[in-house]
């Protein structure tokens, strides 16, 4: 039996080439399907790590999740294992206050982990995705 | 008596809040958090046709149990006390409240158990509205009332299984008016403008000629859906089992952009680079990076990226503006050779709305 595809091409590419990098989208490889997103607001307390920021996912799976963080008063986005880079020189190198240090997420929960070394509170808003299931 | 039933019929329709306010979701949560706050849902019934200040004489919110869960709720379900409440793409929680409303409290969830609601009081203030008129859509909208935190249940909803998400069924005296002309199954071809023939609203075939809801055995399915081998794409609500479905985004990429940065650590200890992407809003972004002295080697790593050689760290991290993709690459440590970071920019055109 034939095995049938279902494929959208790129503009100016073939549907019949064999680079999955032509296309669109090709059923031989599944898609990230953006099952939710939503946004989280939370202040980080002054001068303080390991802060978690939890939020109730809802689902009956643990799942894949991406997110990016800003803070309220900067016109900057910075992700995961990332700073708010404020300061950077070549010779000074860059600098923030705010890390992101991870996204975790379990059965029932995910959670955002920031550093705060300002000592000052730094309102936050958290942009998630769930893309997956994990199990 | 005439009659109306009909369960949810589009994804923005129902959804519920856990955090941040989710529609299209598989299942709806109610009840309470790990932190305490207050998880809610809402449904919204299209058409429905009672005439304002009927007397209701019976009214059911019905919802079916998403899963196996021994946790308990404790919540108030309210009316959204508007004339034709707007859908629930954007979070209804602060929109009011009717007077009326049904305390429901519930332990144990058997998965496709059903929940019967008394909301007769409900619809009651509802249609009681000066501006009430009859085709207008309704909502419901459930707040806490002292579940213990970490406790949640979950139910059916539309986007997980369009036969089992919430039923309002009301009875009211009188005689029953026409199905909507805009919910007839004559117009219900048209999926841009109609809910789903496995639940749309159409004349039942009953003396009294009553609204009803009439689900077929195999919902037809109004978009694009694309199955994994061996699953039939028919018959699944799981988007786990599917490669595509139209009933859920995707990250949309459009661009991958290439970023180089070298410096001398004899002199700098750290470069920075720039693509413009002049979107306008902050995009969601990939980045890797591979860091090399000399000739381009080793491996492309996920960024923001901290890495360490026999001499120094080094760390790539980047930022997004609504104009610009900026990454910068560091290192730390003693060192007289030329840095290289490499990085890969894959941009898609998803708006993150910060």
């Amino acid at each position: 039996m034939t095995q049938q595809v279902f494929k959208v091409a790129k503009k100016g590419k073939s549907a019949h080439s064999t680079d999955p990098n032509d296309f669109v989208f090709h059923s031989s490889y599944n898609t990230f399907k953006i099952i939710e997103e939503g946004t989280k607001t939370y202040t980080l307390s002054a001068s303080t790590s390991n802060q978690d920021v939890v939020v109730a996912h809802g689902l009956d799976f643990i799942p894949v999740a991406h997110a990016f963080a800003k803070r309220d008063s900067a016109s900057q986005v910075f992700a995961p294992n990332g700073i708010d880079v404020e300061l950077w020189g070549a010779k000074l190198g860059m600098s923030g206050d705010i890390t992101f240090n991870y996204i975790e997420s379990d059965d029932t929960n995910i959670i955002f982990n920031f550093d705060n070394s300002d000592s000052v509170t730094v309102a936050m808003s958290i942009r998630y995705f769930i893309l997956e299931r994990v199990s | 008596m005439a009659s109306y039933s009909s369960r949810v019929l589009a994804s923005a329709d129902d959804g519920y809040w856990a955090g941040g306010w989710s529609y299209n979701s598989s299942q709806v949560g109610i009840g309470k958090n790990f932190l305490g706050g207050d998880v809610y849902s809402a449904f919204r019934f299209n058409s429905v046709n009672i005439p304002q200040g009927t007397t209701i004489t019976s009214a059911t919110l019905t919802i079916v149990d998403g899963e196996n869960n021994s946790k308990s709720i404790s919540t108030r379900l309210y009316g959204i006390d508007e004339d034709d409440t707007a859908d629930f793409s954007s979070d209804p929680g602060s929109r009011s409240k009717t007077t009326a409303y049904t305390d429901y409290s519930q332990t144990n969830q058997t998965t496709d158990n059903t929940n019967v609601i008394t909301v007769t009081s409900i619809v009651q203030e509802i249609v009681n509205r000066g501006s009430w008129s009859s085709g207008n859509d309704m909502g419901f909208i459930s707040a806490d009332q002292g579940s213990s935190n970490d406790n949640i249940l979950r139910y059916h909803a539309y986007d997980g299984s369009t036969t089992k998400c919430a039923l309002l069924t009301i009875n009211w005296s009188g005689a029953s008016p026409s199905a909507s002309p805009s919910l007839s199954p004559s117009s219900s071809q048209s999926p841009s403008s109609s809910p789903s023939p496995s639940s749309s609203i159409s004349p039942s075939s009953s003396p009294s000629s009553s609204v009803s809801a009439s689900p077929s055995p195999m919902p037809p399915f109004f978009g694009i859906r694309v199955a994994k081998e061996n699953q039939d794409a028919l018959s699944t609500d799981s988007p786990y089992n599917l490669k595509f479905d139209s009933r859920f985004g995707t990250l949309k990429y459009f661009d991958k952009q290439p970023i180089n940065i070298s410096f001398d650590a004899n002199n700098d200890i750290a470069g920075k680079g720039t693509y413009t992407h002049n979107l306008g809003y902050y995009p969601f972004v990939e980045v890797f990076v591979r860091v090399y002295i000399g000739t381009p080697s080793g491996n492309y790593e996920y960024c923001p990226f901290h890495g360490a050689g026999a001499t120094v760290f080094y760390h790539a991290n980047y930022k997004i503006t609504e104009t610009d993709i900026i990454v910068y690459g560091e290192i730390n440590g003693v060192s007289t050779s030329t840095w290289n970071f490499d990085f890969l920019v894959f941009i898609y055109k998803n708006d993150l709305g910060l």
